[in-house]
């Protein structure tokens, strides 16, 4: 699986509330399958996938350069009683996958919560995240609403989206952003001073809303 | 921001779960770590190719530096690298869109190399944290572990749990190394003689006890090194009040220093790379207060003791004693350091002090184990014999000195002798009893020194047969003794001087002894005694 032959090791995590599909999820973008059972982490795991970024570039007509990244995507045990374990690693990661399920308002709610347990554990005070409501494809049973989870992300300044592991809708694109994310602020942040962010302008439509939060601390 | 991992609620299938992952962790952060010191030998490489060929100007203008083919028109152009301006060919270089301009595949590596690192990454986590999340858990995890299984290594429930934390992440590899290193030093630090050991001023304020009271409470109290603290801190309050605050940063920092490599210590014995019982961090912490360079200090007893010049003779040549018995406990000290760290050897360590023994351990290798080990015993008893007497003899010093001055404090009943000297009588007094403190203070020192030569005696002649140690026993044991009888015979000076001071018809030298007041008293005298020649 690790063979030396890529150009970046990435490492991202996914949190969020106990339920909400985190495992389902990575194991959907890993392996591409679908485990509808509900297995509780166990404190920690993590899966690797070998992917070709390609950097997005201003004008979409042409493509950017390519690399090779090897993502390290950390899962974590949404359960309180693992939760000191757990906020440990989030110093680990360079980026968030942070997960609520559309059909619990509760698990949303919570989103608040895990917010600041980000602020406080990870590598730096505004980390890149990702907003992901999760199992998008149980429509009946939805209980957030697309508006209020929008809104939430806006205030944050993350990009934000519905997924549905069962059947893979926007998995995939959820992380090549949050893949994005990182790979802009590893860009800006060698040598140069990281306070100019129009350096990675363009790069999604979601970055140039608040340009102030691709700052990063170092 | 560092919180406490509690990870008692895990059982241990989820333990080792967790250990296992973490376990997959490390290894990919090797790897990571395997793969950009690769790349970095890689653009090393092609540099100095590089450098090598362009200095071939004609080569560099014609052929690629890279591959070395010559350039041809339209089919393979020439390119300008705008990192490193050299020209390689269309195929070594890639066109970057957003510098608008062409970057050859070896500053493109140097570029990925750079941004891989992420140093930025690292910085701020270790900025914030002390160690990443997985070395986090492991500790926690290895704690666990450890304390369930005892800390014998056999008993453990996860037998290759050392051989992985030992291989377990560069970073942690290398903390520990330097952990090892520390310890190393301070041993060293401590068993060999340091210039500092034989300048008897370091030892001036710590010795200027306030009162008996106090001197005795610190017995008590010893081996607690954060009594130790506090005790320097009340005696720091004396001094006025802008050394109160240099010296307070001053104790802040020590004190820092100090838990932070006890934290490093509890930790490495945690990993038992070292090995470190509590009973040496106990002896290994309190003698360093005593010899830690102090520039102020060192102003202030210099001071000191240029007043016992013109004054008091006998003071001086007390001091001269004192640093006499210093030197000699030193020597015996380093005669007895091969023995004090044959506790915990590793072989590095082994090495290491031979290399540094010299001379000394070329004689002991050259004769047979029985010799030396006979040898060195009768020597360091001899030395204890010598430092006894030296002692002894100072405390004689004292007294026939203390004598003098009781004459001295009470010739002022026959009053034209005692007027004009009364200022001089006070200040040598004050002396007198200041070296009393000094004294008795050294004295309290030299005995932990007696308890850690007994102790590292013991070790070192363990291999002797029983007779041999037990009779070794007896002599330190009796010196013990007789260290503690001059304690007490000093504290005896004291409280007569006390006595004395308190009986003294002109001085008014409070019995409490506290520097301050000490000072302020003897001022006030000294203007009373003023007023009186004046009066006169």
């Amino acid at each position: 699986m690790t063979d030396g032959d890529y150009d970046y090791l990435i490492k991202l995590l996914a949190l969020g509330d106990s339920g909400v599909g985190k495992t389902t999820f990575l194991y959907r973008y890993t392996d591409n399958k679908f485990n509808p059972k509900f297995i509780t982490t166990v404190g920690i795991d993590f899966r690797e996938k070998r992917v070709v970024y390609t950097a997005s570039n201003p004008n979409a007509t042409t493509t950017g350069k390519t690399f090779k990244v090897h993502l390290q995507l950390w899962d974590t045990a949404g359960q309180e009683r693992f939760r000191s374990l757990t906020t440990a690693f989030f110093r680990d990661a360079m980026g968030f996958l942070l997960m609520f399920d559309l059909t619990s308002q509760q698990s949303f709610l919570n989103v608040r919560n895990w917010m600041s347990q980000l602020q406080a554990n990870a590598y730096c005070e505004n980390p890149d995240i990702v907003l992901i409501g999760n199992k998008a494809d149980l429509a009946d049973q939805r209980e957030v609403q697309e508006k209020q989870a929008k809104e939430l992300a806006d205030k944050y300044g993350i990009p934000y989206f519905e997924t549905s592991a069962a059947t893979g809708a926007e998995v995939d694109k959820a992380v090549i952003t949050l893949l994005d994310l990182v790979m802009k602020r590893m860009e800006q942040c060698v040598d140069k001073p990281p306070a100019d962010p129009a350096n990675g302008n363009g790069a999604t439509k979601l970055t140039a809303e608040q340009p102030n939060e691709k700052k990063c601390a170092c | 921001m560092e919180r406490k991992l509690d990870l008692s609620r895990l059982s241990d299938d989820e333990a080792k779960h967790v250990w296992e992952v973490i376990q997959r962790d490390f290894n990919l952060r090797k790897k990571e770590e395997e793969r950009l010191g690769e790349l970095k030998t890689r653009i090393e490489k092609e540099d100095s190719k590089r450098t090598l060929l362009s200095s071939e100007s004609q080569l560099s203008s014609s052929h690629c530096l890279r591959c070395l083919q010559p350039f041809k028109f339209l089919l393979s152009s020439k390119r300008r690298c705008i990192d490193c301006c050299t020209f390689t060919c269309k195929s070594c270089s890639r066109y970057n869109k957003k510098e608008r301009g062409w970057v050859c595949d070896n500053c493109r590596m140097t570029r990925v190399l750079k941004i891989g690192t992420v140093g930025w990454y690292h910085d701020n986590v270790r900025n914030r944290f002390k160690r990443f999340g997985s070395a986090k858990v492991m500790r926690s995890l290895y704690k666990r572990l450890n304390g369930e299984g005892g800390r014998d290594d056999d008993t453990m429930s996860m037998p290759d749990v050392r051989s992985h934390v030992y291989n377990g992440g560069e970073e942690d590899h290398g903390e520990a190394e330097v952990l090892r290193y520390k310890v190393m030093r301070k041993n060293k630090r401590l068993l060999s003689v340091h210039p500092l050991d034989f300048d008897p001023e370091d030892y001036f304020p710590y010795s200027r006890r306030p009162s008996v009271q106090q001197l005795q409470e610190e017995r008590g109290f010893r081996n607690d090194v954060d009594y130790f603290d506090t005790n320097n801190m009340r005696g720091n309050r004396r001094k006025s009040l802008d050394r109160y605050n240099m010296r307070a940063e001053d104790y802040g920092d020590s004190r820092m220093v100090r838990t932070r490599s006890l934290s490093r210590i509890s930790s490495s014995a945690a990993r038992q790379y070292v090995d470190t019982s509590d009973e040496e961090d106990q002896q290994r912490y309190p003698p360093p207060l005593y010899q830690q360079p102090h520039p102020h200090r060192r102003r202030n007893s210099r001071a000191s003791s240029q007043e016992n010049l013109g004054q008091a003779p006998p003071m001086n040549e007390l001091n001269k004693r004192m640093s006499a018995i210093e030197s000699l406990l030193n020597r015996l000290e380093e005669k007895i350091s091969p023995g004090e760290q044959a506790g915990g050897p590793s072989e590095e360590e082994k090495l290491r002090r031979k290399l540094r023994g010299g001379l000394r351990e070329k004689e002991l290798s050259s004769s047979s184990d029985e010799t030396p080990n006979q040898a060195q015993k009768r020597s360091s008893a001899a030395a204890l014999c010598d430092l006894t007497t030296e002692f002894l003899r100072t405390i004689n010093a004292t007294e026939n000195a203390t004598q003098e001055y009781e004459q001295l404090c009470t010739n002022p009943h026959s009053p034209p002798l005692a007027r004009p000297d009364a200022k001089q009588a006070d200040d040598v007094f004050r002396e007198l009893e200041e070296n009393v403190y000094l004294a008795a203070g050294q004295s309290f020192d030299l005995e932990s020194k007696l308890r850690r030569l007994e102790q590292s005696a013991k070790t070192r002649f363990g291999g002797a047969t029983d007779s041999e140690l037990s009779e070794l026993e007896d002599v330190v044991a009796l010196t013990a003794a007789r260290v503690q009888s001059a304690e007490s015979e000093v504290s005896d000076i004291e409280s007569k001087l006390a006595a004395l001071s308190a009986a003294g018809p002109k001085k008014k030298v409070s019995g409490s002894h506290q520097r301050k007041r000490g000072q302020q008293d003897v001022s006030r005298n000294r203007h009373g005694a003023q007023r009186r020649s004046n009066d006169y």
